[in-house]
């Protein structure tokens, strides 16, 4: 008889103390695992101390998947391919539409039967990990069809910092004789301060990110939908 | 002669199955005891499975019989998130949740990988779009985390929750 019959089984009086779900191996609930998604796995985390310990060490000889990937804590890897495959983080992925500053980062998601519901995403520890998975060391980011520029980060290039990259865009000021002209159609003071964001009005809204784009050593492009696009 | 195409196996609870080899081999465990052993009448012995159990899994082979062997790039191929179970399969894996586990453990112990596949699946449905303490109650897993643990775990996930 082969060795590997000999999985955890509990005799039938111990079955009475320990439920079902317990007696399966740890490496059957890692393969139910990587079949979920970031925000069930945040719950999954809270269940027990044997999920989270699961969760947390690595599983990496017998799947490509780490948890890592999905949790976005990873730092990017030394090499990565043009061809690689880049998961956006979800915070930036589930986005419905987004406005953002560099001090609030305005995300709205739409909600079955409550409508819509906004945050500031930059209040939450998960702004702080990483943007792609795997983690990559530059994104070149395009917000409704406009060159926002690149953001770099050797050890990763983490949400918040895309975010606040988009909301340093909507500030930049505009050429003096456009910021005069709107002045003037507004009927505003001439020390009033005219960005992208007060020319742009509704068109700052963005509806979500396409596939990120790997361009090879760890570089990415990242491009916005238009609202109502 | 027909015996040869037969199998007995015996469940941990003293019970003897007689089933078509074909539907024997769908087990990984016992195809390769079979290739060990060779030709004997010998029952063979399944001690991590009872009657009840084994019936059902071998009522999966049974419709499974006939499958391809799946490729290994496909066993592999975790990062295809699909939990789309086929309509038979679902129908079968319709039992009480003490069953469900069972027949997880014996595809497990018998490595029927494909079998293990929908067991997996099956409670990855059932585990998404719930809350802790939801699922938690669903397999009555008791919470072995401080107040303070949680509280640390529930700030860090902060983002995710109600959403």
């Amino acid at each position: 008889m082969s060795d590997n019959a000999a999985s955890p089984r509990a005799s039938p009086e111990a079955a009475v103390k320990e439920p079902a779900s317990m007696r399966l191996p740890d490496e059957t609930w890692v393969s139910i695992f990587r079949l979920l998604g970031y925000k069930t796995l945040l719950h999954v985390r809270r269940i027990c101390k044997r999920f989270k310990d699961l969760l947390e060490v690595r599983h990496k000889p017998r799947a490509q998947l780490d948890f890592d990937d999905v949790f976005f804590r990873q730092a990017p890897p030394a090499k990565l391919e043009k061809k690689q495959k880049y998961k956006l983080h979800p915070m930036l992925n589930d986005v419905d539409c987004a406005r953002v500053t560099p001090t609030e980062a305005e995300i709205m998601h739409y909600k079955e039967g409550s409508g819509d519901e906004t945050f500031n995403g930059y209040d939450y520890p998960a702004a702080k990990e990483f943007a792609t998975a795997p983690a990559c060391t530059s994104i070149d980011i395009e917000l409704n069809e406009s060159k926002v520029g690149k953001v770099s980060n050797k050890r990763g290039v983490t949400v918040s910092q895309v975010l606040v990259a988009c909301g340093k865009f909507w500030e930049k000021p505009i050429p003096d004789s456009v910021a005069n002209r709107v002045r003037r159609q507004g009927g505003w003071p001439r020390n009033e301060k005219i960005t992208k964001l007060t020319t742009m009005g509704d068109h700052c809204f963005f509806e979500g990110w396409g596939q990120p784009t790997g361009l090879g050593e760890g570089k990415v492009r990242l491009a916005s939908h238009w609202f109502g696009s | 002669m027909s015996s040869n195409q037969c199998v007995t196996l015996q469940t941990s609870d003293d019970e003897q199955f007689k089933v078509d080899r074909d539907v024997a081999n769908r087990s990984v465990l016992i195809r390769n005891m079979l290739e060990d052993v060779g030709e004997s009448e010998q029952a063979i012995p399944l001690p991590n499975v009872s009657a009840n159990v084994l019936k059902k899994v071998l009522e999966w082979c049974e419709h499974h019989k006939k499958d391809p062997e799946p490729l290994a790039e496909d066993l592999d191929d975790n990062r295809r998130k699909t939990t789309e179970i086929s309509d038979w399969d679902a129908k079968f894996i319709q039992v009480d949740q003490e069953m469900l586990f069972e027949i997880i453990l014996a595809a497990n112990y018998l490595d029927i990988k494909p079998l293990l596949d929908v067991g997996c699946k099956t409670v990855a449905n059932m585990i998404k779009g719930k809350q802790p303490e939801e699922i938690r109650k669903l397999f009555n897993i008791v919470n072995d985390f401080t107040p303070e643990e949680e509280a640390q775990i529930k700030k860090e996930n902060e983002w995710a929750e109600d959403r």
